[in-house]
């Protein structure tokens, strides 16, 4: 037996390692919580890809056929005030499309494995920025956060890899310069890992009250039952492009006459 | 160089903008939807708790009268999804019969047709029915042959019977005995009592598929034993003659009596014939000697009849 094991820890080195240890446990599910809001992101930026992708785009029809009535009858009727409805289904239009076309519905499904997630959950806790010990580390940190996010959306799991081998050999990781001044940083730390979670539960409810969130949702409890919400989605909002198409033949006809 | 750099950024960012209000209006418009099917389906259902709950056997005026708040709440469903089939057809059919509402033809062809045109089978094979018979659309016997054949595709026993009768008497669509018949069998394997009763007719006579007399007689008890007066009649028949199934004096005294139980004239005839126990050889001999009477007849030699 060495004397090491034998020898009395002062009450501060008992609170240091107390806390150290808090700390690696609420480091842990902070790194849960954060795969959460990853994952809660991805999962809706593919939502809303799919959804842009099949009834964005017909709602785009509907308002570009919108706007072509609007803008019979203004002609027709040529007052200010169907001018300027017109004008406001022109732009609806505009935007619609530009959503119903732009970036944004390119997205594809997200499918993580769990090896990702577990390099996810792996990287985060090493990287995490508020575990920072200055600016320019905290930094470098919310750099790498960002690189690590970005692979995770993208499933790329040899980046995650690269990552973390780099993190092992960053000489900022090691730790040690007096008891005192290690329990005054691990204080901070625990503060700004609380502080972190209770920033993600925030941001996960703003998140969850958007109408995208909500539409996920919807559609997702209706598979579960095995209905599919947005093939009914497609064919509501066709047979409104069909009523429209024919009122702006209807529109175009009394124009002409 | 960096203007045109900064230019190109704030294009960019101004499409990104458009595009991010875009998605935001879209995702919106697609919940309100949603939420609005939700209640409509809501009210939908509501009504049809109502018309279930009006006792079937009131006076028909009496059980339209009680269905008022049935037919505003099948309203308030139809406002807030006008797309849905289910809604539409009930709605027209509301308007078709008067159901809590003053009947109204038009109104009735208008919502069963766009039930029809979201292949809601149903609202097919009666969108048929109305254009057949020209119910508040002009009449127009071909586009109801398309449509009986849409739902009858989809199995709608009914549709297939019409179709079957559609193409068995030219109507709306070139006579095809090979067609009806083979509508006919659909339905009549799908326990369609005078799709079988009519299956039965083709098979005895031959008419668009081989003459089979067993087979004609098999059809025949399907129905005839599930009350279908003809049906019972012409098993009788079968039974009194030998045809398709061994001769049977009683069996087909059986079956002309329950045709003659429901009034039906011949097989009443038969009956007395069975009960009297002249079975076909006995009758084919009084035919025979009747001819035979009546040739000497014409002949000027003795008949049956005394000769003034």
């Amino acid at each position: 037996m060495s004397l090491e094991i034998v020898r009395k820890l002062t009450p501060e080195e008992e609170e240091l390692a107390a806390k150290r240890e808090e700390l690696m446990r609420l480091e842990a599910e902070l790194a849960d919580r954060e795969l959460a809001l990853a994952s809660l992101k991805a999962e809706l930026a593919s939502f809303e890809g799919l959804y842009l992708r099949r009834v964005g785009v017909l709602y785009a029809e509907l308002d570009e056929w919108n706007a072509q009535l609007a803008e019979l009858r203004a002609e027709q009727a040529g007052t200010r005030e169907a001018k300027s409805e017109a004008a406001e289904a022109r732009t609806q239009a505009e935007e619609a499309y530009s959503a119903a076309h732009g970036e944004a519905a390119d997205v594809q499904p997200f499918t993580p494995s769990p090896e990702l997630k577990k390099l996810y959950r792996e990287a985060a806790k090493r990287v995490h920025p508020d575990t920072a010990t200055d600016e320019a580390d905290r930094a470098r940190r919310e750099r790498l956060m960002k690189e690590v996010n970005a692979a995770y959306v993208a499933g790329n799991e040899d980046a995650l890899r690269r990552i973390l081998a780099d993190l092992e050999n960053s000489p900022d990781m090691i730790q040690g310069s007096g008891v005192g001044v290690d329990l005054v940083r691990i204080l901070r730390q625990l503060r700004q890992v609380r502080d972190r979670t209770a920033a993600i539960e925030l941001e996960i409810a703003k998140i969850s009250e958007t109408d995208m969130a909500k539409l996920k949702v919807k559609v997702d409890q209706a598979e579960k039952e095995g209905r599919d919400l947005i093939a009914d989605m497609v064919t509501t909002v066709n047979g409104r492009i069909d009523v429209a198409r024919q009122q702006v033949k209807n529109a175009e006809g009394k124009n002409r006459g | 160089m960096s203007e045109i750099n900064t230019q190109i950024a704030r294009v960019s960012s101004n499409r990104t903008a458009l595009a991010r209000r875009g998605t935001a209006v879209i995702a919106k418009r697609g919940l309100d939807d949603l939420v609005s099917q939700e209640n409509a389906e809501v009210w939908f259902q509501k009504a049809k708790k109502l018309y279930d709950a009006v006792p079937k056997n009131l006076p028909i005026t009496e059980f339209r009268a009680s269905l008022g708040e049935f037919f505003r709440c099948l309203q308030r469903a139809a406002d807030l999804d006008p797309q849905h089939p289910g809604i539409q057809f009930w709605l027209g059919t509301a308007y078709r019969d008067g159901l809590g509402t003053e009947r109204d033809i038009e109104a009735a062809a208008t919502w069963i047709r766009r039930a029809s045109e979201k292949d809601l089978v149903e609202a097919q094979f009666q969108f048929a029915g109305m254009l057949k018979y020209g119910e508040g659309v002009p009449e127009d016997g071909s586009a109801a042959v398309g449509l009986f054949r849409k739902a009858a595709e989809q199995n709608h026993v009914d549709a297939q019977v019409a179709l079957g009768v559609a193409y068995g008497d030219g109507s709306g669509v070139g006579k095809d005995l090979v067609e009806s018949t083979h509508w006919f069998r659909q339905a009549a394997e799908q326990n369609s009592i005078i799709a079988q009763s009519f299956l039965a007719e083709a098979l005895a006579e031959g008419k668009g598929v081989q003459k089979n007399l067993g087979e004609a007689a098999e059809w025949y008890y399907k129905a005839a034993s599930q009350g279908m007066a003809t049906a019972q009649f012409m098993l009788g028949k079968l039974y009194y003659n030998g045809l398709g199934i061994p001769e049977d004096l009683k069996e087909a005294e059986y079956w002309f009596g329950e045709a003659a139980e429901q009034g039906h004239k011949e097989a009443k005839i038969m009956l007395e014939v069975c009960l009297a126990g002249i079975d076909r050889k006995t009758m084919q001999e009084v035919a025979r000697k009747r001819g035979v009477i009546a040739q000497n007849e014409r002949a000027g030699g003795p008949g049956l009849t005394t000769k003034k």
